[in-house]
C-alpha cells in the first residue's frame, strides 16, 4: 500500500486567504464612502457573481443578486468593521437576500442523510481498484471538461454547495461562511464534510464515464 | 494491517481544515498510520477540496459587472445625497432665514402634508396591488379586449396615450382597469390574471426615472433602462416610454416581472 502520510501535513490556505481579504485600516480611512466603498468591495464582484451563479444559476439574477447586494451593502457601509473580512461580509449579505428572495421557489432536496451518503461514499473507497483510480484522479493530465464538472456541484443541494464554495473555493473560515449562511459553525462542518463526500463521489463516477479511471474488467 | 475498532469521520476534515488541537491531531494522525480506510477517506476529502479550489473558482462573470455595480451605487448615492442635502440647507441659514424656513417650514407642513409623507411610487403601486387583491380597489371597467381598454382610457381623459399591452401569449388575460389617481395626476391602472391565478397589476403614468427613490436594482434591455424595487414580497418594474412611465406589479418571481417588462417594453405610440 502506498503511504498517504506525507499527505497529513498542516495546510494553512484559509488563514492566508482570510488575511488577505482582510480591509487595510488606511483604505478605509482614507476618501469618501462611495471611493472607500468600491475600493474596498469591488474586487469581490467576480466571487460574488459565482456564488451568485451557483445560487439562482441564471446567468441575469445572478447579475441582479450580486447588484442588490452590493447596494445593501453600500448602504450599511458604515456598519461595517475595519479589519473584518470583506468578502465575508458581502457574501453574508447576498446568502441573506438569495434566502429570503429565492429560496422560496428552489424545489431541491434540501437534506441528504449521512447514511445515505456515507454508504456511497465507502463502496466508492472500497473498491479493490482504489490505488490506480486514486492515481487517475490526481494525474495531473486529467481532462476534466469544466461544464460537466460543474454539474457536480451543482447537483449538491444548495446549502451543501454553499459550503464548498464559500469554504474551498472563496477561502472563508467556518466562522465567516457559518455567519454568511446564518447557520451554526457545527452545521456548516457537518454540510461540508456530506458535501465534499458527495462531491467525490459525482467525480469519481464522472471521471469513470469519461475514462479518465480507466475501466477494469474484473 | 490491522483495522482499529473506531473509524474518524469528520475529525478527519477537521484535520484536513487544521481546525484540530495538537492533542486531538495527534491521536487522529496515530491512527492514520494503522487505518487504511481512513487514509482513503482522507485522501478522497483532501483531493475534493482541492479541486473543488482548483476547478469551481473560476465564472465568467460579465464583463461590465464591476461597471454596472458601479453605475448604480453611483445613482443609488445621488439620489440618497438629494434626499439628505434638502434639510441641511434649513441648517446652514442664518437666524433670520431660519425664522422664515421655519414659517414656512410649518406652512409646507400644514398644506402639504401629503406631499411629505407620500409614499414613494414604487410603495403607491405596491398598496394599489395589495388593494386590489384585497377587493378594496374596484376595476371601473371589465374587459378582455385590450383595445376597448385603451379606448375607455382616452375617453376618460387619461392625457397620454395607454399602450395596453396584450400578453395573451404569455398566459396572461386582462381583466380590465381603472383611472387611478397617481400624485394628483390621472393615471391608467389594469390588472391581468395569469396561470395560478397571479394577479399582474400595470399602471402608466406621465413621468421620468428621476421620480423614482433611490435602492432600484438596474437593468438594460434592448436601450431600455429597467428599475426594479422589491416590496412586502412584490416585485415593481418601472421603465420609461418616451413620457410616460410604465409599471408592473406582482408577487410572482422576480425575474419573471422582469421578463414581462422586457417582452412589453418598447416606443409608446
Amino acid at each position: 500500500m502506498a503511504s498517504l502520510s506525507n499527505n497529513l501535513r498542516f495546510e494553512e490556505v484559509p488563514d492566508l486567504i482570510e488575511k488577505k481579504n482582510k480591509v487595510p485600516d488606511s483604505v478605509v480611512e482614507d476618501g469618501d464612502a462611495a471611493t472607500r466603498f468600491e475600493a474596498v468591495a469591488l474586487p469581490f464582484a467576480g466571487a460574488l457573481y459565482n456564488k451568485a451563479l451557483s445560487l439562482v444559476r441564471r446567468p441575469e439574477e445572478a447579475r441582479d443578486l450580486v447588484q442588490e447586494t452590493y447596494l445593501r451593502a453600500y448602504r450599511t457601509f458604515v456598519s461595517f468593521r475595519e479589519g473584518t473580512n470583506c468578502k465575508a461580509w458581502l457574501f453574508t449579505i447576498l446568502y441573506s437576500i438569495f434566502i429570503n428572495r429565492y429560496r422560496k421557489r428552489q424545489r431541491e432536496p434540501e437534506m441528504v442523510s449521512l447514511d445515505q451518503s456515507d454508504g456511497i461514499f465507502h463502496q466508492t473507497l472500497s473498491t479493490n481498484d482504489w490505488e490506480a483510480d486514486f492515481a487517475a484522479l490526481t494525474d495531473a493530465g486529467a481532462d476534466w471538461q469544466e461544464p460537466e464538472v460543474r454539474h457536480a456541484l451543482e447537483n449538491l443541494p444548495e446549502s451543501f454547495r454553499a459550503a464548498v464554495l464559500l469554504i474551498d473555493v472563496e477561502g472563508l473560515t467556518y466562522e465567516e461562511a457559518a455567519t454568511a449562511m446564518h447557520c451554526p459553525v457545527g452545521t456548516l462542518r457537518s454540510r461540508l464534510f456530506r458535501a465534499r463526500r458527495l462531491l467525490f463521489v459525482e467525480l469519481h463516477r464522472y471521471a469513470q464515464e469519461t475514462g479518465i479511471i480507466p475501466r477494469t474488467d474484473h | 494491517m490491522p483495522t482499529p475498532s473506531r473509524h474518524f469521520k469528520e475529525e478527519l476534515q477537521d484535520l484536513l481544515d487544521a481546525r484540530l488541537d495538537p492533542a486531538a491531531r495527534s491521536v487522529v494522525e496515530e491512527h492514520l498510520e494503522v487505518c487504511d480506510e481512513c487514509q482513503r477517506e482522507l485522501a478522497a476529502l483532501r483531493w475534493t477540496k482541492n479541486f473543488a479550489a482548483q476547478h469551481f473558482a473560476v465564472t465568467n462573470a460579465p464583463a461590465d459587472l464591476e461597471a454596472s455595480i458601479v453605475q448604480a451605487l453611483r445613482a443609488d448615492g445621488a439620489q440618497a445625497r438629494s434626499e439628505i442635502i434638502r434639510p441641511a440647507i434649513w441648517q446652514s441659514k442664518g437666524r433670520v432665514l431660519l425664522a422664515w424656513a421655519a414659517a414656512v417650514a410649518v406652512a409646507a407642513l400644514v398644506a402639504g402634508s401629503y406631499f411629505l409623507f407620500r409614499p414613494s411610487l414604487p410603495a403607491s403601486l405596491a398598496r394599489n396591488y395589495q388593494a386590489y387583491e384585497a377587493q378594496t380597489l374596484a376595476l371601473e371597467m371589465t374587459t378582455r379586449d385590450v383595445k376597448q381598454m385603451e379606448i375607455y382610457f382616452h375617453e376618460n381623459d387619461v392625457r397620454f396615450a395607454t399602450r395596453v399591452f396584450d400578453l395573451a401569449m404569455m398566459n396572461y388575460d386582462l381583466v380590465g382597469g381603472r383611472v387611478q389617481r397617481l400624485r394628483g395626476e390621472k393615471s391608467a391602472l389594469f390588472v391581468y390574471r395569469g396561470k395560478g391565478n397571479h394577479p399582474l397589476l400595470c399602471q402608466m403614468y406621465e413621468g421620468r426615472p428621476e421620480d423614482l427613490p433611490a435602492g432600484a436594482i438596474r437593468r438594460e434591455h434592448k436601450g431600455i433602462m429597467f428599475y426594479r424595487y422589491q416590496i412586502k414580497g412584490l416585485t415593481v418594474v418601472f421603465w420609461p416610454e418616451g413620457g410616460v412611465m410604465c409599471a408592473l406589479v406582482s408577487d410572482i418571481a422576480p425575474e419573471k416581472v422582469v421578463d414581462l417588462a422586457f417582452a412589453k417594453a418598447g416606443p409608446m405610440l
